[in-house]
This record gives C-alpha cells, sequence and structure tokens, in this order.
C-alpha cells in the first residue's frame, strides 16, 4: 500500500529534515557568517566586529594548517583504498554459506558500534611500550624485538592509527557490501559455471560489476569519514609527536576551544569544507564515467 | 645535576625524575614555565607584549636545551603509563604541586620529603589555581559577595585546603592550617609563593600563549628542535597579540 500523495511525503520527511536544519545546516551558516568576524568563545569585551577576509588571509599563510591537510591527504590515500579492499574481502568471506557466518559478521561488526573513545585509549595500551602488542612481538621473536612506542615516535605513530581506524571502521563498509552481494541473483554464477567461468573469473565479471554503485557510495563516504579524522588523534597522539598525527580537523577544534578564535576556526571550517566537497564531486565524476563503460 | 646523576645511578632508580609529563594541557605551562623563569627567560615580555625575544630568546633556549636533555640522557620518562612513577617508587623526585600532598603521604607515610624548587639563575615556582570571582553581569552581585566572605572565612578555607591539599590563600587561613602554618610539613610552599612564585601572564591572549608553549615543549622533547619550537611559539603568540590589538 503505497501512498505517494504529498502529505505522507511531508510527513515522513519533517523529522529528518528539521534535525538535519537545526545540527547541519544552520550551523554551517552560521559559521560562514562568523568567518568574517573576530568572534571570540568567551565575549571580549570589545565585542564582536567584522574583519573581512582577515581569517582567509591569516589561514593562507597558517602552517599548520597546511600539515594537517597534508597528514589528512595522507591517511585519505592510504587508509580509502585499503579499508575498501578489506572490507569487500571481508563481505565476501563472511558471506559464504558455512555453519557460524552470523557469527563472524557480530565479530567484525563489534569495533563498529563501539564507541571510538573507547576503542582509541584500549589501542593506546596496546601501542604502549609496555604494552600487549610490544610484549607479544618480543615473546615470538624470544626476546629480540625491542618494545617500540608506537605513538610517540614520528615515524609509527600516524601508521598506527591508520591501522587502528581501519579496524575500527571496516566493519560498517562490510555491512554494506554484504547487503549488496546478497542482492546479486544465485543464476548469474549458476549461469557461469555452465559456461565453465572459475571462481576468480565470476568475481572479477559478475561480482565487482554488481557491485558498482556500492563501491561508489563506499569509497566516497569512507573518503569523507576519513578526512574528518579527529577522535583518536585526539584521544590518543593530540596531534603529537612534532604534528606527525596533527590533522585538520584538530586545528579546528584547536584554534576553537584551545585558542577561543570561533571566527578564525570558523574560516578554517569553511575553507575545509570547500576542499571535501570539491574532491567528492571529482570523485563523482570520475567513478561515474567508468560505470558507463561497463 | 649532580644529585639527579647520582640518583639516576642508584639500582632501584629507574628514573631520576618524575614531570608528569602524560598531563599535556595546562600542566606543561603551570609546571615548566618556572624553569624558563628561573633561567632569566619567561613567556613573554609582559611590558611589550610580545613573546619574540622572550620565549625564544638565548635564555629560553637554554632553558629548553636543559630540559629536552634530562628525556635524551635518561634521567626523566617521557611516556610515562600513567601517574603512577613516584608512588610505585619508580622514580626518586617528583615534580609537582601540592594537590599530590595528600595522595603522596598516603602512599609513602614518612619517607615523603618536600624539597625547594632548584636554583639555575635564580629560583621560581608557579603560582595561582582556581579563583572565586562574581562575574559583570550578576544580578544579584551583593548577595554573592555575602557567599564568598562567609566561605572565604580562615576557618572554612582550612577545611577546604585540609580535604584538597592546597595553599590556604589568606595570611589568617595559613596560621590555622596544620601543614601550612610556620614550622609544618609543607610551610614551604607559603614560603615559596611569598617569595619566589611567578604568576602566569595576566592577558586575554593567555589561551593562546599556554596552548602554544605547551606544544612547543611537547614537540622538542619527543624529539623537536627547541630553537624552532620556541620560535614557531612566538610567532603564533605574538600574532595573537596583533590580532587583539594589544602590542
Amino acid at each position: 500500500m503505497l501512498r505517494n500523495d504529498k502529505k505522507s511525503i511531508t510527513t515522513f520527511m519533517l523529522p529528518a529534515s528539521i534535525l538535519l536544519l537545526v545540527f547541519m545546516v544552520l550551523p554551517f551558516l552560521m559559521a560562514f557568517g562568523l568567518s568574517f568576524t573576530n568572534q571570540r568563545l568567551i565575549e571580549s569585551p570589545r565585542g564582536t566586529q567584522f574583519v573581512g577576509l582577515t581569517n582567509y588571509v591569516r589561514a593562507l599563510g597558517d602552517n599548520l594548517f597546511r600539515t594537517g591537510l597534508t597528514n589528512n591527504a595522507i591517511f585519505v590515500l592510504v587508509v580509502v583504498p585499503l579499508q575498501t579492499a578489506l572490507a569487500l574481502a571481508l563481505a565476501i568471506l563472511v558471506n559464504i554459506k558455512v555453519k557460524g557466518n552470523k557469527f563472524f559478521r557480530v565479530i567484525y561488526f563489534i569495533p563498529t558500534v563501539t564507541t571510538m573513545v573507547v576503542v582509541s585509549v584500549i589501542w593506546s595500551f596496546l601501542y604502549h611500550p609496555d604494552g600487549l602488542i610490544n610484549g607479544f612481538l618480543t615473546s615470538i621473536t624470544f626476546g629480540a624485538w625491542d618494545g617500540i612506542d608506537f605513538l610517540n615516535n614520528t615515524t609509527t605513530a600516524f601508521p598506527s592509527i591508520m591501522l587502528m581506524s581501519m579496524w575500527q571502521g571496516v566493519g560498517f563498509q562490510m555491512l554494506i557490501f554484504l547487503a549488496a552481494l546478497q542482492e546479486i541473483p544465485d543464476s548469474f554464477y549458476e549461469a557461469a559455471d555452465i559456461d565453465g567461468a572459475n571462481t576468480w573469473q565470476q568475481f572479477l565479471y559478475i561480482t565487482l560489476p554488481q557491485l558498482k554503485n556500492t563501491t561508489t557510495f563506499v569509497i566516497i563516504s569512507t573518503t569523507i569519514l576519513a578526512f574528518r579524522l579527529f577522535t583518536q588523534v585526539y584521544v590518543m597522539t593530540n596531534g603529537g609527536p612534532q604534528n606527525s598525527t596533527y590533522t585538520a580537523m584538530l586545528h579546528i577544534y584547536n584554534m576553537a576551544f584551545k585558542r577561543l578564535n570561533i571566527g578564525y576556526s570558523s574560516a578554517l571550517t569553511v575553507i575545509f569544507f570547500l576542499i571535501i566537497l570539491v574532491i567528492s564531486i571529482i570523485q563523482r565524476i570520475a567513478l561515474n564515467d567508468t560505470e558507463e563503460e561497463v | 645535576m649532580q644529585i639527579v646523576k647520582d640518583l639516576q645511578a642508584l639500582d632501584e632508580v629507574e628514573y631520576a625524575l618524575d614531570f608528569k609529563m602524560f598531563d599535556v594541557g595546562e600542566w606543561y605551562t603551570y609546571g615548566f614555565s618556572p624553569f624558563f623563569q628561573a633561567f632569566g627567560a619567561d613567556l613573554i615580555d609582559r611590558e611589550a607584549n610580545q613573546a619574540e625575544g622572550t620565549l625564544n630568546g638565548e635564555k629560553a633556549i637554554e632553558a629548553g636545551k636543559w630540559f629536552k636533555s634530562l628525556f635524551e640522557n635518561g634521567y626523566a620518562n617521557q611516556n610515562p603509563p600513567g601517574d603512577t612513577e613516584f608512588i610505585n617508587e619508580v622514580a626518586a623526585l617528583s615534580w609537582t604541586g601540592h594537590w599530590n600532598y595528600n595522595p603522596y603521604t598516603e602512599a609513602l607515610g614518612e619517607d615523603l620529603v618536600l624539597l625547594p624548587a632548584p636554583k639555575f639563575e635564580k629560583q621560581a615556582t608557579g603560582m595561582g589555581s582556581w579563583a572565586w570571582s562574581i562575574t559583570n553581569n550578576s544580578e544579584n552581585p551583593e548577595a554573592a559577595w555575602k557567599f564568598l566572605e562567609f566561605v572565604l572565612q580562615p576557618e572554612n578555607i582550612v577545611q577546604m585546603t585540609d580535604a584538597n591539599g592546597a595553599v590556604p590563600a589568606r595570611s589568617s587561613a595559613v596560621a590555622l592550617s596544620e601543614p601550612y602554618k610556620k614550622g609544618g610539613d609543607l610551610n614551604l610552599f607559603v614560603e615559596q609563593l611569598e617569595t619566589i612564585a611567578v604568576p602566569r601572564p595576566v592577558t586575554p591572549a593567555y589561551p593562546v600563549i599556554t596552548d602554544a608553549f605547551t606544544t612547543a615543549v611537547d614537540n622538542f622533547v619527543s624529539g623537536g628542535d627547541v630553537k624552532e619550537e620556541l620560535d614557531n611559539a612566538a610567532q603564533e603568540i605574538d600574532q595573537e597579540f596583533e590580532y587583539l590589538g594589544i602590542n
């Protein structure tokens, strides 16, 4: 009983629309407005003044913001392909019809439903010089392994956070891939079997093309989530050592809530939004093009 | 320095010093800017509202290098697992505030000794903590003042400081406080506050000063270049003075 009349559509749209408007659109418009002022978190005695493009000019010369953006870019370039591939692999694994596959689906999904702060704190302990990971490496190498302070070393800190982020996030993408995998009709595979295609060929010419839309969605959403990298860094390293894990979001947060400069951090937010918008649009166009070729 | 070396040489001492480096935040400014002041430097030039030349001046760089060397030489742990080094007797000396007096006496009892701040060019310690205030737009400032007047009577202050280990902030209350009165275990705190303590800069730019200083110390202690980090911090602080229009 589908009722496509305007009244029921509006009724169903209303709650989500109100929430989006109040918590997403409105704050963003406010940020855009504030980015042209010298608004402080604690009202300054001289009040808030219009300062034109001052904040934007300052952002262009901001070395820390640039460091943050570079780290973000590295994070996206490493994590997005790896996490997407891993999610697909896991989805195929737990889709195999054997006893207990539901159990594994739950296991892989648990990190995703655990709060990021909790995950970060636990992984900080794992990565500690006296932590579980170093202890394990020491015992399997019979003491040859010298404990590494993973999060306190400029070369290992960021990869450690990447690894942990992938572990935490991969379950969600796996679930989306799994749903899409179950949508592919069995008859395709049966036909391929009769034609003599092996498993690898079936994966390449049936599974992958059938998952095209899902993959596009997963890649774009993972990219956006990866750009928002904040909680892990804030809890585990606070951007250090020597800014090797500093991200744009962390910089925006520091400017607003540590240095109380709301106007400036609003300007950074607007710039950051534009960067992500452009990247998402490019991705969409690029991924849609390949779809038409198939 | 020789004392630190001798302590480190003892078998039962893993680290001569405990600096509570896990607490990256206001502790860094409160705890470590006194070293800079003791070396003859400061966070900013307080007359000119300028950091350039003070926070990254020769004496500040010297202080930073000295502090960094404590970690490079293994006298202190740059990444302690938590606030247990002193209580678990892993570290011999603990650089901390009066708030740890109660937990420390509980753990060490009679073995706990309070030492004066180290002297370089001069001595310096931090000061200032949570404060009471009445806001500008308070609807009932008189009632608020009456309340504060009552709460801040010497007997009431001592009740608070007995519980949280803080230094009583009125001379009349100091005289009533068992640990802080003349001859008490903690009278050294009162003495130092009256003579060598340096307040943190009172300026609207303070949030930036403390954050920039904390970041710089955190960065050079974990391997960065002292001068480069202090240069960055000074530049950020001066930018804020300019932004606020008070330089």
